[in-house]
């Protein structure tokens, strides 16, 4: 979460400084409610606004870098590069007024805008989503929501009455709903008698707060009537001027969302025809599951819902494979090389007063014990080099000496494999041409998974053996062991994204294996043996 | 023969020491990187093993303040740069001193002592 100071940086170097004014606020929530439906904003980032409320200052900071930041009491507004909106906000003389001096006023209508967000979720379409508005007050307090709809360039517009229960649609001509629209653009105030708007000739009873909205592709009639004949409230006035502001983003989508069914369905038919099988979690819910026989992909109604879930879910869930373990492949390379750096140091100043003393006229049985230390000494140099050589982090390849690879790896796997018998079984000395890094990986993983299964099958005199098969073009490095094994029915999943039968494992270590010895120019496969499991790992020499 | 060690790690510095005086050597030390130019300045060494990184300065500034005592030719035959950096823009600019570099920890300890005793 950044802070107001991130903005006073050079990077903002498109600051506007200004003075709030009475069309501020209007300017302000109709930007807000933009971007706070616009692709790019992220649920999370609304937590942000309520914190910052409470300190007097709202501030809303979006994925992209822009953010707004407001501070009732200083009256100063920061705007930071805001993005494709039009702002023409005018300088004002500041104005003491009631509402925005209130604190209050700006997390209320925060509660209400996400309010309204969820409204427009849950609603199937545009009526039902006018009609949740019966939730917020003081619309509660009013009878009837004339809905006039016209999809600009059509012959016909429709007249929607929209009840607490009930909806009820009238079609209506074009040049009516546009005699109405004028007669509300070109009245000042909101609030209309029955005569002057001719009310009558659509079934509109009695005083009513009426707003004209020009929207995309639709122009919007809204109309809110108690159906009586006593003057609107100065507070409902007020209110009413602040909700269809932001109101009019929301209608908007929610036309967008009922015409774009269609969409709903082809992008259903593109998840079904994905090349792998996944999961589509959203709002605690399981959606959908590809391949398997549940498909509960029908809780998904609209197509806002379905927006909500695409983005933070599968996107998600698949850039985690790739970005965030490059990622910790990375940090991890820095880490070691710290940690190698920190290490050596120290280690080195033993090694070197255990020499010393070494040297000291002492007892024999002393002296063992300084030659024991000094060894051990070596073995902790020898593994912190070991680790540097696996985790260098680029795709070159190299001549590489596999016996001393393997032994390398065993060295990393001790206490993992601790109890397990260890065989690697080749003649000579085999060179390849290839990536250490990478191979190193698959080999320790494959020991590691091994060592877990054997130890966890409480196998008798576990082992494990690696042999390797040459011919001129290619080497083929098998792993054995003498555990439980891989089933018939389960290799094919083994290889899978996210398949473990560990607790605690995340089931990418084959998948990712795999593909770094496909990578390799190679492959890594499984046989099924009668005892054991039986990999093979075929690389380029 | 007087050699000075300039190394922040204790057990480094110490061991070394001895090791060196045991081979006959009469051996300063310290930790501190502006202490050792004022050692180098008021005395007369034959040999200076020093650290590159150092708490408060780096091994580099140490041998441009010798320079206001020693020769080019001096430094690049009394200093003995001894280091775990192995970038190659650390070392790059260790081989533009001219005088010997040395890995930590060293390969061979005791070939690397009888090249700090050796007075060319």
């Amino acid at each position: 979460m950044e802070n107001l100071n991130r903005t006073n940086t050079k990077k903002a170097s498109s600051k506007l400084f200004l003075k709030l004014g009475p069309s501020f606020k209007t300017k302000f929530l109709q930007l807000y409610t933009k971007l706070l439906v616009s692709e790019n904003f992220e649920f999370d980032n609304r937590a942000n606004i309520l914190l910052n409320a409470a300190d007097d200052k709202i501030s809303c900071h979006f994925l992209d870098g822009h953010s707004i930041d407001i501070s009732p009491q200083n009256l100063l507004v920061f705007l930071s590069k805001v993005p494709s909106v039009d702002i023409n906000i005018k300088h004002h003389t500041i104005k003491t007024n009631a509402l925005y001096n209130n604190k209050n006023f700006w997390c209320d209508r925060h509660f209400d805008i996400i309010k309204t967000q969820n409204a427009l979720n849950n609603s199937k379409n545009t009526l039902e989503f006018i009609q949740s508005f019966y939730k917020l007050t003081p619309w509660n307090q009013f009878k009837t929501i004339h809905f006039f709809l016209h999809e600009k360039g059509h012959q016909n517009s429709t007249h929607y009455q929209i009840f607490k229960n009930d909806v009820q649609k009238v079609q209506q001509n074009v040049s009516e709903f546009n005699t109405l629209f004028q007669a509300i653009k070109k009245s000042k105030n909101r609030s209309f008698g029955q005569a002057s708007l001719k009310a009558s000739n659509f079934q509109i009873i009695g005083t009513c707060l009426a707003s004209e909205l020009s929207l995309k592709q639709h122009n919007v009639i809204l109309i809110f009537t108690k159906e009586d004949f006593l003057p609107q409230q100065e507070q409902d006035i007020k209110e009413f001027n602040v909700f269809t502001t932001y109101i009019k983003s929301f209608i908007d989508i929610s036309l967008d969302i009922s015409y774009q069914k269609n969409k709903l369905q082809l992008i259903k038919q593109s998840f079904q025809s994905l090349p792998f099988d996944f999961s589509l979690k959203g709002q605690g819910h399981l959606f959908f599951t590809k391949n398997k026989k549940t498909q509960l992909f029908e809780k998904v109604t609209t197509f806002s819902q379905y927006l909500l879930l695409t983005k933070t879910t599968i996107q998600d869930k698949f850039k985690y494979i790739d970005i965030t373990h490059k990622e910790r492949i990375i940090l991890l390379g820095e880490l070691l090389n710290t940690l190698k750096h920190e290490l050596s140091n120290p280690l080195f100043g033993l090694q070197l007063s255990a020499e010393l003393l070494i040297l000291e006229k002492l007892e024999d049985d002393q002296i063992d014990f300084l030659k024991e230390i000094a060894l051990s000494i070596n073995r902790c140099q020898a593994i912190i080099d070991s680790f540097s050589n696996l985790y260098k982090c680029d795709g070159t390849k190299e001549q590489t000496d596999l016996r001393q690879l393997i032994n390398e790896v065993f060295t990393l796997t001790k206490s993992a494999s601790r109890e397990i018998n260890k065989k690697l079984l080749i003649d000579e000395d085999i060179l390849i041409d290839t990536n250490r890094t990478w191979l190193a990986q698959i080999l320790f993983n494959l020991i590691i998974n091994s060592s877990q299964a054997l130890l966890e099958n409480g196998t008798e005199s576990p082992k494990i053996s690696i042999f390797i098969e040459c011919s001129s073009e290619e080497v083929i490095i098998h792993l054995k062991d003498n555990g439980p094994g891989v089933s018939s029915e389960k290799v094919k999943e083994i290889f899978t994204p996210f398949y473990t039968t560990k607790d605690k494992g995340n089931g990418l270590g084959l998948s990712i294996s795999k593909s770094l010895a496909q990578k390799l120019g190679g492959d890594l496969t499984y046989q099924v043996d009668k005892i054991g499991a039986h990999f093979l790992l075929r690389l380029m020499r | 023969m007087k050699i000075l060690i300039i190394e922040d790690e204790i057990l480094i510095q110490k061991s070394l020491q001895k090791l060196l005086e045991k081979k006959g050597a009469i051996v300063d030390s310290t930790s501190n990187g502006e202490d050792a130019i004022e050692l180098i300045l008021n005395n007369s060494y034959d040999r200076i093993i020093c650290d590159l990184m150092l708490q408060d300065i780096t091994g580099f500034d140490i041998i441009e303040e010798s320079k206001n005592k020693y020769t080019l030719d001096e430094i690049k035959t009394k200093f003995y740069i001894i280091t775990a950096y192995t970038s190659e823009q650390v070392l790059a600019k260790a081989r533009t001193y001219g005088c010997k570099i040395l890995n930590k920890p060293f390969t061979n300890i005791s070939e690397a002592l009888n090249e700090f005793m050796e007075i060319e």
